[in-house]
């Protein structure tokens, strides 16, 4: 069985080149990659200079060519990924999916490609940070319009990304996040998470000033200027609560939406025991200290 | 003089080892330049011994035990110097980060038979122009 997968994820796969070859953007990368130069234009080492697609020209507003791409990070997912990719196909046939393999040991990337989904496979893992940029970055490539992120371990129900598309397509959100505190489902956390997680919304009401029920939610999409800004920037290690603060503090509209999420059908969550303190520990001080609001202005002086 | 003698052969001992990994060219240029001018000021310490110059300069800046002043500049140096070096690894691993994603790009992979979402378009993702400027 190993090995007939493996045929098929050789044979039948094609590789997909850039989008324009030898386009802008590629030379933007090759600039950057000269040894004494900064990486970024602020010397800021997480933040690249990405051409933005053309507002006007490229993208029209009406709903049938609004072109939308699911990205879903997947880190040893071989047993839920599969799963994951036809409900998301289910759920908006029109959508390209699209999974991070981050650098996964198991056969995560066969059997996505199997299911129908573009399989960006990173040579070594990055991280949730990392892997969920490389689909921005997709994105932003590609001209899609709006981005979704979905998790690879089937916590998260693609029949709910219609609820999250609606605020984008007509205008009144620039991000939305699916929240399971909102009323839908009946998500149930221990009560250390759930202490955790207050902590974590009133440290992001004082930075946005916006009081989020679900701030570690990995459920969310992204209009073209959440898309241009992630593929930019966007926070490393634990980057869900950061992306938030990063997004409302670059004058993205957010929006939380009520969703059903599932427990998960395999694995653990990747935050237990003394690495959530660390996490907690970490988040905190990127909220406090972090410098989380410079990149508007690049695009500004970019554009 | 015992002290000296020791303190001579450590000191020119460093500045050999500098030298020799400067001229295997396993250094770059900056980390060059800062061993060799530690491994100077070694030397020099170690040959003023004799004259109590490292004495009178702990007086001067009012520490009673001149040792102590050598502690205290390497401890700074050293705290200087990690720090140096988590910034640097910040951006190598910022840097990596990039072109792991690149090289993901790059070699993603569709399904066969399966359009390609540049396929309906064919547009550029980008205004024609804007890159290389913004870079520079």
């Amino acid at each position: 069985m190993p090995s007939s997968e493996k045929e098929l994820s050789t044979r039948s796969s094609t590789i997909v080149g850039p989008a324009v070859p030898g386009g802008p953007d590629e030379v933007i990368e090759v600039g950057n990659l000269s040894p004494d130069r900064p990486s970024g234009p602020s010397g800021t080492p997480h933040q690249r200079p990405v051409a933005a697609p053309e507002p006007s020209a490229t993208i029209t507003p009406d709903r049938r060519s609004t072109r939308i791409c699911v990205v879903i990070p997947a880190f040893n997912e071989a047993g839920s990924v599969a799963r994951v990719i036809e409900r998301a196909n289910r759920a908006i046939p029109e959508a390209h999916v699209v999974v991070v393999n981050d650098g996964s040991q198991d056969d995560t990337a066969a059997r996505a490609l199997r299911a129908g989904a573009t399989v960006i496979t990173l040579p070594v893992n990055l991280g949730i940070g990392g892997a969920v940029q490389a689909g921005y970055l997709y994105a932003l490539r590609r001209g899609f319009d709006i981005a979704i992120q979905v998790d690879g371990d089937d916590q998260h129900d693609p029949a709910e990304i219609e609820r999250l598309l609606a605020p984008i397509q007509s205008g009144q959100a620039d991000m939305t996040i699916g929240s399971r505190w909102l009323g839908r489902g009946d998500y149930v956390a221990p009560p250390s998470r759930r202490v955790a997680m207050r902590m974590l919304a009133t440290l992001v009401r004082w930075r946005t000033g916006h009081a989020f029920t679900d701030t570690t939610s990995g459920f969310r999409a992204v209009g073209t200027e959440g898309i241009a800004l992630f593929a930019r920037s966007y926070p490393t290690d634990f980057p869900e609560v950061e992306s938030l603060v990063l997004a409302s503090r670059n004058g993205l509209r957010l929006e939380e939406v009520p969703v059903r999420m599932t427990a998960r059908s395999h694995g653990q969550s990747s935050i237990v025991g003394v690495r959530s303190a660390y996490y907690m520990a970490r988040v905190t001080v990127a909220l406090v200290v972090g410098g989380l609001n410079r990149v508007k202005s690049e695009n500004r002086e970019a554009a | 003089m015992k002290a000296i003698v020791l303190s001579m052969v450590l000191s020119v001992g460093f500045l050999a080892v500098s030298v020799i990994a400067m001229r295997r060219q396993r250094l770059r240029e900056q980390a060059a330049l800062l061993w060799l001018a530690v491994s100077f000021v070694m030397v020099f310490v170690s040959a003023t011994l004799p004259f109590h110059l490292l004495d009178r300069v702990s007086h001067l800046v009012g520490i009673a035990y001149a040792p102590d002043l050598v502690l205290l500049l390497a401890v700074l140096f050293l705290m200087v110097l990690v720090f140096h070096l988590s910034l640097s690894l910040a951006r190598l691993s910022a840097q990596q980060t990039q072109l792991v994603q690149e090289i993901g790009l790059m070699t993603a992979t569709t399904p066969a038979g399966a359009s390609t979402p540049t396929d309906d378009t064919g547009q550029s993702p980008g205004p024609p122009g804007a890159g290389p400027a913004s870079t520079s």
